[in-house]
This record gives structure tokens, C-alpha cells and sequence, in this order.
């Protein structure tokens, strides 16, 4: 608890420190990696001049999130322009407890599961399992790396949207537990209402619902009708306050047609200035399945880990969808301490490791030598965030096949031979 | 006898004066037909070599540059179109310097020298879109041939030429007819007064022969099937250092001062035969005025014609229907110091949202935070 607050309070004065920087939040806001036209601040803050002369905050292509939030923001400003880096920071600290509620809640899940089910573990697995340390420790460990990520951090002093998208998803899993479908299904269609892609979670607020609801409390179809009622309800409220139909999904538009091409951390851009018009739609369609498409066969292979399906498919959105940034990578990176004790099935985790951090600095590095410095082009920039989307996928498919490795082991022991015994191997030397 | 005296003198005087009248009459009618009617002077003076071994040529141009910037056409009404690459070339034993003559007495470089166009700039594309004025609406001023109707224009080009052609930096040629063709599309959009075209290259006639625009005066310094030679070397440079053609026609300006009254007459004897070794040619059949009448000072300077006046006009304010004109309505000098000051003069067009529409977003907001609340006090 101590411990927490310790973290929580370092993390509010980091980020009130850096905010006064005015030179650094500037250079972070203007960067690519950091903000992307769906996300960014000075964005909105032309958004709300024009709607001041046209009255609708979506024309002009100077803005394209939700209005819902702009009007909340815009609020936020006229009352203090204090307020408004303050919100940034309290959604921060509120991600971060939500995610260290869920942690304790899981592992105490996962926890009790294995306790529960001992008969069907194999022997000589203890070294293996979840013991009991890992309740202590991962809780913090997820709020300090969500904390102290420099993802989030940048994320937060830049004013980009994608910190509220992060609360309302940290939100989202930190109910997804005990099964309150109604407040899981809220923070998921306020998610899905600012950015279309976790729509694909709804699977998941279904499967935790359940596994995790007593038998007599089940009931799977109320988790999906509260979320189409809270999404409608945020449609109208969004009607109520624009006037139009056309205006409240425009953002929606935006996100699946990507009319906007200036590079960004993702693999739209690149693939979409070089080809031809005639071939746009189809490619559009293409690439847009393939951010929404792997919901399927993963909900059916992941059907009983349901908080593993979510992590995976919250890997999947932040690193497929159409404007992606650093800020959409923090909430499944602060989430790889809760499989800590698989990490022992993961392949190459060192070099995965490094290679995120390496193309988390080269990306910037390829940005200077393209735009600033004239010796590099765009294929160089793409070049590096290729790989960085690359070592995140590498990641999550790491991390996942370390989990169902680990499931398979503790069932069937440590050592295995391919027919099924446990010898060990014999090295014979010629000497 | 006394009055018929008398009258006879009268009458003598007034035919005398009515006879003068008529004299300054006809001088008046003939200086108005053979004066010239231009306003300003613009030269474009092209170089179409480079290379060390074309030295020759950057020297004619930077010469006849140096001597009608002298005669009083400023900078920003010449286009100088150069390689410029002899004052600087590794070869020349002078560095910063170009010479038109061995006694290496006038630098035609120096530290003044304001090339337009310069290096790989000077292409046939350039010099035709500088001569029709299309250029890119980004073109800087001093590209630009800002000539109009009441314009004179001296065009010089050096270089090496062919019959019906004219070389440009080793890699295209312009073509007489291209040439034409620019001319007409500057007579045509009234680009020029008058122009003056001389051309100092070998078989350099071929270039003037296919004009057919009016106004125009055509100087060559060879015929065709003749070359353009050289004039001298200098031993110091190394190489050839002026054209026979522009060095006679150097000297020939040096005794030319601005006000002159030396004629196109006088300039179209400069290098005859036993002196240029090359025949001069001439076009002028499409020029309205004599040649003998013709100034010089109207092409290579930048002389107008002034009328000075001791009267005081006064000017009253303009009578309409209505009565006087009001007076000026000027409206008060403001300066925006932001985008939001100017832009709030715009007619606000706003939309009226639902009455319901702030009520409902305050229900919604104070949901949100109740769960969020509730989320965190389930914490423990």
C-alpha cells in the first residue's frame, strides 16, 4: 500500500516536473511517435477555434476524435487552464491503481485456480508455479511500469488523447474480474466510442463474464446489450450536442478510411502513398480486417484464459490500427509482469527486449536523418518502425505461447521427452 | 506710302513667324515619329558555354555587362545568364578575376557582378520562359523580365553556334526558329518596345533570319558557312580571351557616354571585314525608324526623355453628379497581431445544439466519474 502510494506520489511530481518544461512538451507534442492527427492536442486546440466560427469542431480536417471529449476538454479549459494537465496526470495515476487492482485480483484468480484444480497437476512442478511472492510483488511492479514507462510519461506531458483511451481500458480490465458487466461494459464503450478498434474486447467482457460469474449470476447477453446501451447512449448525448448525424462518426471515418498520410509509428502510411487509387478501397479493406480479424481465431484458442485473450488483443489493436502511437503500447507492456512466472517458456526474450529498445530510439533517429537532416528518405523511417512493430509482435506472441507452454507443463510435468518420458539427456564426450 | 510700308512689314513678319511655326511644326511631327517611345531599359545577355577552354565567351557577356551597367541599366533590369565557372575554376591563374583583354587592365568580374541565372541554370527552357515571362509563380524578381509595352530589351547571346542553331552548354541547342517564336510571344503579350538582338557566334546570321516579329534589329557578327573568331591570347591566362566581334564592339562603347547621340548607324559599322575577318550582318527590316536616327543610347543605356516644367497645377477635387466628391473614407490602419483577432471579423455561423444537449453530457460525465470512483474505493 505504502509502497503504491510511494510510486503514485514519484510518478505526479515526474510528470508535473516535466510539464513545466515548455521547450520539451512542445518538441514531444510535435513528434510522430508521440502524436498522430486522431490524438493530437494542438489538433483539438484548432479544432476549438474553428468551432467557434463554424460551429462544428469536425470541419476544417484539423481534428478527428471524438466530440464527446472535446467538449469535455474544451470545458476543462475555460474553467482553469491548470485543470487540464492535472486531469492528464490524475488519468494517469487512476490507470495505474486501476491496473494494480486488477493484477492482485488476477493472480489471486489464477491463484485460487491452481490451488483448486492440484489434482491435475503433474509432479515435480513446483518450481514452476504461481506461488504465493508474486502477489505481492507484480501488483506494484505493473503500477510502476505503467508509471514510470517512458511511453506513458511522453503520452501524458504531450496532452494526447490516448491517455484517456489508456484509463478507459485499465478501467475496463480492472472490472473485468469480478464481472460487473455493467461498469466493464461502460469504460469499454467509452474506449470503443473514442477509437473503433477495441470494439474487438467485447469478446473478452463476454468470456470473463463467464468464467468468472457464479453459476446462477451468468448471464452473457446482458454483457452485450450494456455495451450497445452505452454506446448508444453516448451517440445521442453526441447527437444532442452536434446537431448531425454525419458530424458525430466522422471520427469513425477517419479511422477507417485514413485519409491522412504523414507518417506515424504504424503501417498504414507507407503502404498507402505508393499505391494506386484504384487498388485504395481494396487495401483499405485489407489492412482494416487485419486489425479486427485475429479477434477470431484467438477467442476461440484463448476461450478459457479470457485475460490472456485480452492482453493479446490489446496488443493486437495498438500495433495493427490505422494511427497508432507509443502511448497505445504502454497498457499491454505494463501488463507483462502478470505472466512473470511463465517468462521461463519464452524464446529469445533478451533479444526481443533489446530490439524494442533499440527501435524505440532508432525511430527518432531515422525521423532526423529523413526530415531534418536531408541524407535519409522515407523508407529508412518506415524501415525502423517496421521493426518496431515487429518486436512487438514478437512480444505478444512470446508472451502468450510462454503462458499456454506453461499450462501444458504444469499438467504434464518439466521434463519431457517427445514420446512422453522424462529422461534427462546424456551428453557423451569422446575424451 | 508710310502705311503700305508698314503693312508690307507686318506682313512680312507674320509669314516669317507662321513659317517658323510651321518649320518647328515639322520638326515636331519628325521628332515624334523618330523618337523612340520607350520608358525603361532591360538587357538579357546569355553566355551559352562553359568550360575552361569557352573563357572567351563569359568574357564577351561579363564585357558588354559591365559596359551597359555603365551606360545606366541598373542590376534589376538585367538578366545575366552565365556558366560562372572561370572566376573560380581551378585553372584560372587569376582567381576571383575574369579579363576581356591580355593588358588585364578592367577586372569584367569584380565583386559587384550579379549573375541571374548561373551554372546548370542556363538552359534553353530558361532562357525562353525568362524571354515569355512563364515562369513559377515562386520565381524571385531578379529572374524576372518585368518588361511591358514601353520596354527596350538588349538581348546578346555568345557562344558556339551552327547554322539555324545556337548551343547551350554542351547538352541542347535552341533553334532559330525557337528564337522567333519567343520574340513573337513577347510582341504578342507586349513585352517589348523595341529589341535589339546581337549575336556573337560563329554563323550567327542563321539566328535573325527567321524573325517576323515588328521592332526588332538584328545584329550577327558572321555570316552563314563563316566562323566568329577570337581576338587574342592571353599568355598569362592561357587562353583565348575576347571574340573579335564583341572586342570591336567594346571599343567601340568605351567612347560612348551616357546622353550620347551616336546611332545604330555608327554601331553597324563596328568590325568590318578586314578587321573581324568574319562579315557583320544586319537585319533591319522589321524596324519601323532609320538606323541613321536611331539612338544607341535607346538599347545599351538607360536614358528617358524628360520634360521639365516650371508650372504649379493644382488639382481640384473631382465634380460629380452629386456634388463634390466626399472625402476619402479611409478606414482606420489596423494590425492583427493574431490569427484569432482577424478571424473573429468572420461571420459566426453557430449552430443551435439541442437545449437537452448540456444537461444530458453533465448526466453522463457524473456516471463516468462514479464509476470511476467507485472502481477506486474497491480497492483493498
Amino acid at each position: 500500500m505504502t509502497n503504491l502510494f510511494v510510486i503514485i506520489s514519484c510518478g505526479v511530481l515526474l510528470r508535473t516536473w516535466l510539464l513545466q518544461l515548455k521547450d520539451l512538451t512542445k518538441w514531444i507534442s510535435t513528434r510522430p511517435e508521440v502524436s498522430t492527427p486522431q490524438t493530437s492536442w494542438s489538433r483539438l486546440v484548432e479544432g476549438f477555434v474553428i468551432s467557434q466560427q463554424t460551429g462544428n469542431i469536425h470541419s476544417g480536417d484539423s481534428y478527428h476524435g471524438s466530440t464527446l471529449l472535446s467538449a469535455f476538454l474544451f470545458h476543462l479549459q475555460a474553467l482553469s487552464p491548470l485543470l487540464v494537465p492535472a486531469v492528464f496526470i490524475a488519468c494517469d495515476v487512476v490507470a495505474a491503481i486501476s491496473l494494480h487492482n486488477f493484477a492482485k485480483k488476477f493472480l489471486q484468480k489464477e491463484l485460487d485456480d491452481q490451488n483448486s484444480n492440484k489434482s491435475n497437476l503433474s509432479k515435480g512442478v513446483d518450481s514452476i508455479l504461481l506461488k504465493l511472492h508474486y502477489l505481492e510483488n507484480v501488483p506494484t511492479l505493473v503500477a510502476l511500469i505503467y508509471l514510470f514507462n517512458p511511453f506513458t510519461i511522453v503520452t501524458c506531458i504531450s496532452q494526447s488523447s490516448v491517455t484517456f483511451n489508456n484509463l478507459f481500458l485499465a478501467l475496463f480490465v480492472a472490472h473485468l474480474i469480478p464481472g460487473s458487466s455493467i461498469a466493464t461494459t461502460l469504460f469499454l464503450a467509452l474506449s470503443t466510442y473514442e477509437t473503433f478498434y477495441p470494439v474487438q474486447l467485447i469478446i473478452v467482457a463476454m468470456l470473463c463474464e463467464h468464467k468468472y460469474q457464479k453459476e446462477g449470476n451468468r448471464n452473457v447477453a446482458k454483457t452485450l446489450f450494456c455495451f450497445i446501451f452505452w454506446l448508444l447512449i453516448l451517440f445521442f448525448v453526441s447527437y444532442l450536442r452536434e446537431g448531425s448525424l454525419e458530424s458525430i462518426f466522422s471520427h469513425y471515418k477517419f479511422i477507417l478510411t485514413v485519409p491522412d498520410q504523414t507518417p506515424n509509428i504504424g503501417i498504414f502510411w507507407y503502404f498507402f502513398t505508393e499505391i494506386f487509387n484504384h487498388f485504395q478501397t481494396f487495401f483499405l479493406f485489407v489492412f482494416q480486417i487485419n486489425a479486427l480479424f485475429f479477434s477470431v481465431p484467438l477467442s476461440v484458442k484463448l476461450r478459457s484464459h479470457p485475460i490472456c485473450l485480452m492482453f493479446i488483443l490489446t496488443c493486437i489493436i495498438s500495433t495493427f490500427k490505422s494511427y497508432p502511437c507509443v502511448g497505445d503500447a504502454t497498457l499491454w507492456i505494463s501488463m507483462l509482469p502478470l505472466w512473470s512466472h511463465t517468462f521461463k517458456y519464452q524464446r529469445q526474450p533478451l533479444i526481443v527486449t533489446v530490439m524494442l529498445l533499440t527501435t524505440t530510439i532508432l525511430c527518432p533517429v531515422m525521423w532526423h536523418m529523413w526530415i531534418v537532416a536531408h541524407s535519409a528518405n522515407a523508407n529508412f523511417y518506415f524501415a525502423a518502425t517496421l521493426a518496431y512493430t515487429t518486436s512487438h509482435i514478437f512480444i505478444m506472441t512470446n508472451t502468450v505461447m510462454a503462458y499456454l507452454k506453461w499450462h501444458f507443463h504444469i499438467r504434464k510435468g518439466i521434463h519431457l521427452n517427445l514420446d512422453g518420458t522424462t529422461e534427462k539427456a546424456v551428453l557423451r564426450l569422446m575424451n | 506710302m508710310r502705311k503700305n510700308t508698314f503693312t508690307l512689314l507686318v506682313g512680312l513678319l507674320l509669314i516669317s513667324l507662321y513659317k517658323t511655326n510651321a518649320v518647328n511644326l515639322d520638326e515636331k511631327v519628325t521628332d515624334h515619329f523618330s523618337g523612340s517611345r520607350h520608358t525603361n531599359n532591360w538587357a538579357v545577355l546569355v553566355c551559352t558555354s562553359r568550360f575552361w577552354f569557352n573563357y572567351r565567351h563569359i568574357a564577351n557577356a561579363l564585357s558588354v555587362y559591365r559596359s551597359v551597367k555603365r551606360l545606366g541599366i541598373p542590376d534589376s533590369q538585367i538578366i545575366l545568364m552565365l556558366a560562372d565557372d572561370m572566376a573560380c575554376n581551378p585553372r584560372n591563374p587569376r582567381p576571383g578575376k575574369v579579363y576581356n583583354n591580355k593588358n588585364e587592365a578592367i577586372d569584367v568580374y569584380g565583386s559587384d557582378v550579379e549573375v541571374d541565372y548561373r551554372g546548370y541554370e542556363v538552359t534553353v527552357e530558361n532562357f525562353i520562359r525568362v524571354l515569355t515571362g512563364r515562369l513559377p509563380p515562386d520565381t524571385p524578381r531578379s529572374k524576372r523580365l518585368n518588361t511591358d509595352d514601353r520596354s527596350n530589351v538588349l538581348v546578346y547571346m555568345t557562344g558556339h553556334g551552327g547554322e539555324d542553331f545556337l548551343k547551350f552548354q554542351d547538352a541542347e541547342e535552341i533553334a532559330n526558329v525557337e528564337l522567333a517564336d519567343a520574340f513573337e510571344q513577347m510582341w504578342q503579350r507586349r513585352r517589348y518596345n523595341e529589341l535589339l538582338f546581337i549575336i556573337d557566334t560563329c554563323q550567327a546570321v542563321s539566328m535573325f533570319q527567321r524573325f517576323y516579329s515588328p521592332n526588332l534589329v538584328g545584329i550577327a557578327s558572321s555570316q552563314i558557312g563563316e566562323d566568329s573568331l577570337s581576338h587574342h591570347v592571353d599568355p598569362a591566362i592561357g587562353v583565348y580571351i575576347i571574340d573579335r566581334y564583341t572586342y570591336h564592339l567594346l571599343e567601340f562603347l568605351e567612347k560612348v557616354k551616357p546622353g550620347s547621340s551616336k546611332t545604330m548607324q555608327q554601331l553597324m559599322k563596328v568590325c568590318p571585314r578586314h578587321q573581324c575577318i568574319s562579315t557583320p550582318g544586319y537585319s533591319t527590316h522589321l524596324f519601323p525608324r532609320p538606323m541613321n536616327q536611331t539612338l544607341i543610347s535607346d538599347f545599351f543605356g538607360s536614358v528617358r526623355t524628360v520634360d521639365l516644367s516650371d508650372d504649379v497645377i493644382k488639382f481640384k477635387p473631382r465634380k460629380t453628379s452629386q456634388g463634390d466628391s466626399p472625402p476619402l473614407k479611409t478606414s482606420p490602419k489596423r494590425s492583427y497581431f493574431s490569427v484569432d483577432q482577424f478571424v473573429s471579423t468572420f461571420p459566426i455561423i453557430k449552430k443551435d445544439p439541442h437545449p437537452m444537449a448540456s444537461s444530458a453530457s453533465l448526466v453522463l460525465l457524473l456516471i463516468i466519474f462514479s464509476f470511476i470512483i467507485r472502481s477506486l474505493c474497491d480497492f483493498e
